[in-house]
């Protein structure tokens, strides 16, 4: 059967329906090592989701916030065996320490912020407080009651808080301002490593990422200077003031900054 | 609109002016082309009133009893009336019966009385006297275009089809001139009908010379593929689409009755009891068809009645549902506000003086004519109305109206369903709104919200970008960057929330309530800059001026027709 002319030859249809078949099978080779979710949501290596990218277009079903400039703050606690020791905490457990730092942290947080936590700990992980308006009591009465013990289970927890904070950006419409502080000493669990995560966060969302972090280098993911927030234990309040100075709008024009711009 | 479309409105030919054949570029004026000289009125000319085929005529036809002559115990009965109500949809032989007398009524839209002012003054016994507002037009009549008119300003230089001495001219002129046309940026093809006929602007807009032309909506909606984008396929034009109706456009085509002076002098109490019956009649349809469940047999006898004299058959009763929707009665209210009101932005004087300025520079007048009103007491005519409350009715749904714009915002298609928009500019640091600054802007926003109040009012905030820039030339820290991105779109919704917020405020200062649910508020931050994106950062201004150009907030009207999920149930 007479089908197309490559090069003036005529290719015959068994050529052709081989020549599809390789290019499927390449295209699912491809898809399967970078684990192609074809639903539409990327999928780490892992086999853990990743939520889709940032979008200001509510989904259907979406009540809409009425104070679109809220801003919110989602703490993910981390409370793991490990911190349960001492170590950069001073005299304290780490968790201890950590606590310190959370109750110093919510006292500077504006009284009509969005408060949300999830923690991890000998009780299994699990969002102690969804994301809204909730007394600073309530908050440190759900954090004081963290019990060490447990995995760290820290990408899982922190795509969990990225998810919340991406369905009240829906409710904001992208709208207001969005800080995920981790309380951690990092040391995440087999397949935990939150690198991907936190790449999609500095590159994909207007999420501020913040950490408090126990001896954390800056080798870690949650530790980038220039591209996350790190402060330790002790100077945990530095996170609330950082970038409040920052203006968003230049209040005068100098034609010379801009002379080299092509 | 429900109804069989095309088997109903081939029925109707709205206006048969003989002497133009099929289509042509120039329009005389009325007063040379109707002969008819005026008479004097004698005792039973009061007795004929003329309707049309239009949704508010089912208020006359329901308060004269659902028939032809006034029934016993009917609405006008009881204001001591008697009516012989006689359909003519042809406006120039009613100009004719009312210059005879034949009816010292007239029945039309206030475009079409005042592009007969100048026929009508000649005679000092014919000049009108409008004494009562029916309805504005909501929906039933549209404008259609072809592929590549996105906009009312796209439409300079194209040939625009539309009926000669019809309701659409003023309508096409109004559009006109809130782009910044005027009637002579485009060239018009004036045809003899409105519809059902080779000589209607559907089969006009049919050729490739027009590209754009006004119509009902029946013939909108077939034009269209059924108000999307004509496939070609039946009656159909190949990338045709709506690019606005009265859905949008609700307040310019205003129907009315008006009356000679000479009937309105001698018998003026038997014009205010016509007055007073319209009024009731419109209250207690719209209580009627509210009950409808409850009240079955009186509905249907409604219907049936204005089927029967409004189509010519009885059982075109989903018809007559159809054509009621496409009509917003003006009621009470509507009246109070149309002839009593100076501060509403569209009144009679408004929309007439308007629509005469188009006609003069269109040659259809020589001069411009006062429409006179009647002067009614309103406080009088409220006697037998139940309902004259002015609480305002919010049309849209705020939370739909800030979805349906978010995502036209996300998927970048908010300017394609823009039809006019302008700007105002502030200072670096400004964070006053006030009317004071803004009044020439607020004035054309508060007239454009009033006459589009079916379409979407977006008021858009943008950001000054050259701070971000400076911390990007600067090298300051992605986290910073990325704070005062978010910073800028937080400030530009703030910023046009105090601009909606004072626009409000100035509106109720002049008496007008405008909708709230009909303005949303956008914050773009720097992501629309004036001097363009270079990449996803905006580009740099190169001059002082670059920069507070960029310093803006912009009023869009948006068409939102298609989106049903933004409009509250009546």
């Amino acid at each position: 059967m007479y089908l197309s002319h490559f090069n003036g030859e005529v290719m015959n249809k068994s050529k052709v329906i081989l020549s599809i078949v390789i290019l499927l099978v390449t295209f699912l080779i491809i898809a399967n090592r970078t684990q192609i979710d074809l639903s539409g949501s990327r999928v780490q290596a892992s086999g853990q989701n990743i939520p889709t990218a940032w979008q200001q277009e509510p989904q259907e079903g979406v009540e809409l916030e009425e104070n679109k400039t809220a801003k919110n703050y989602y703490i993910v606690f981390d409370g793991s065996g490990s911190m349960g020791d001492a170590g950069c905490s001073g005299n304290l457990s780490k968790a201890e320490a950590a606590k310190g730092a959370l109750e110093s942290f919510s006292s500077l947080l504006p009284g009509d912020a969005h408060i949300g936590l999830l923690t991890f700990d000998a009780r299994g992980i699990r969002e102690r407080l969804p994301l809204g308006l909730h007394s600073k009591e309530e908050f440190m009465d759900k954090v004081r009651a963290l019990i060490p013990g447990g995995e760290t289970p820290l990408n899982t927890a922190i795509s969990r808080a990225v998810e919340s904070l991406e369905f009240q950006g829906q409710k904001q419409l992208g709208y207001g301002e969005y800080t995920l502080l981790v309380v951690t000493d990092g040391e995440a669990s087999t397949n935990e490593d939150p690198r991907s995560i936190v790449e999609y966060i500095l590159e994909s969302t207007p999420i501020k990422l913040q950490t408090i972090g126990f001896c954390i280098g800056q080798s870690h993911s949650l530790n980038q200077p220039g591209r996350t927030s790190y402060q330790t234990a002790q100077s945990a309040d530095q996170l609330v003031k950082e970038l409040e100075n920052v203006l968003a709008e230049a209040d005068s024009f100098d034609q010379s900054t801009f002379s080299r711009v092509p | 609109m429900k109804f069989c479309h095309r088997l109903t409105f081939t029925l109707l030919v709205l206006v048969n002016v003989p002497f133009l054949s099929y289509a042509q570029d120039l329009a005389a004026p009325l007063a040379q082309i109707i002969k008819t000289t005026a008479q004097d009125c004698n005792a039973t000319n009061g007795m004929n009133l003329p309707i049309i085929t239009w949704g508010g005529d089912v208020a006359t036809i329901y308060g004269n009893g659902s028939q032809a002559n006034t029934s016993k115990g009917s609405i006008f009965d009881k204001q001591g009336l008697g009516f012989k109500l006689t359909r003519q949809d042809d406006f120039a032989k009613q100009l004719s019966e009312y210059l005879s007398c034949h009816s010292p009524y007239l029945r039309g839209t206030v475009g079409m009385i005042s592009m007969a002012a100048e026929l009508l003054n000649k005679d000092p016994r014919t000049v009108p006297k409008i004494i009562y507002q029916l309805t504005w037009s909501a929906g039933g009549d549209a404008m259609i275009v072809k592929e590549g008119i996105r906009s009312p300003k796209d439409l300079k230089g194209k040939t625009v089809a539309v009926q000669a001495y019809g309701p659409h001219v003023d309508y096409l002129t109004k559009i006109l001139a809130d782009a910044g046309l005027s009637p002579k940026d485009v060239k018009i093809r004036w045809t003899k009908d409105i519809t059902g006929s080779d000589a209607s602007p559907l089969s006009a807009f049919k050729s490739l010379d027009v590209q754009a032309a006004m119509v009902i909506m029946p013939d909108a909606l077939a034009a269209t593929s059924g108000g999307t984008v004509g496939t070609g396929a039946e009656d159909s034009v190949k990338g045709a689409s709506i690019l606005l109706s009265t859905k949008s456009a609700n307040k310019i085509i205003a129907d009315v009755y008006a009356v000679r002076s000479d009937y309105f002098n001698k018998e003026k109490g038997k014009v205010e009891a016509l007055t007073r019956a319209l009024l009731q009649s419109e209250e207690q349809l719209k209580e009627l068809f509210k009950n409808k469940e409850s009240r079955r047999s009186e509905y249907q006898q409604m219907l049936a009645g204005s089927a029967e004299l409004l189509l010519d058959s009885a059982q075109a009763t989903k018809d007559v549902e159809g054509m009621y929707a496409d009509a917003e009665f003006a009621g009470f209210n509507g009246n109070v506000n149309f002839f009593a009101n100076a501060s509403f932005p569209r009144t009679l004087d408004k929309v007439s003086g308007e629509a005469q300025s188009a006609f003069l520079s269109l040659g259809l007048l020589s001069r411009d004519f006062d429409l006179s009103a009647a002067g009614w007491n309103y406080e009088k005519l409220q006697d037998g109305l139940s309902n004259t409350s002015k609480a305002e009715v919010q049309r849209f749904d705020p939370s739909e109206v800030a979805r349906v714009v978010s995502k036209k915002q996300a998927q970048g298609t908010l300017d394609q369903g823009g039809l006019f928009s302008f700007e105002i500019f502030f200072k670096p640091n400004q964070n006053d709104f006030s009317a004071e600054l803004y009044k020439d802007a607020f004035d054309k926003a508060i007239k454009l919200a009033s006459t589009y109040g079916g379409a979407i009012i977006t008021v858009e905030g943008h950001s000054d970008p050259l701070g971000y820039l400076k911390g990007k030339k600067q090298n300051n820290p992605e986290l910073v960057l990325k704070q005062i991105r978010q910073s800028a779109k937080n400030l530009s919704l703030s910023r046009a929330n105090s601009v909606r917020d004072s626009l409000l405020a100035y509106a109720q200062t002049k008496g007008i309530n405008l909708d709230p649910s009909q303005l949303a508020v956008i914050g773009y931050g720097i992501d629309k800059s004036k001097t363009g994106m270079c990449g996803s950062d905006p580009c740099a201004p190169k001059t002082e001026q670059e920069w507070l150009d960029n310093m803006r907030v912009e009023f869009r009207i948006v068409q939102v027709e298609a989106e049903s999920s933004v409009f509250k149930p009546l």
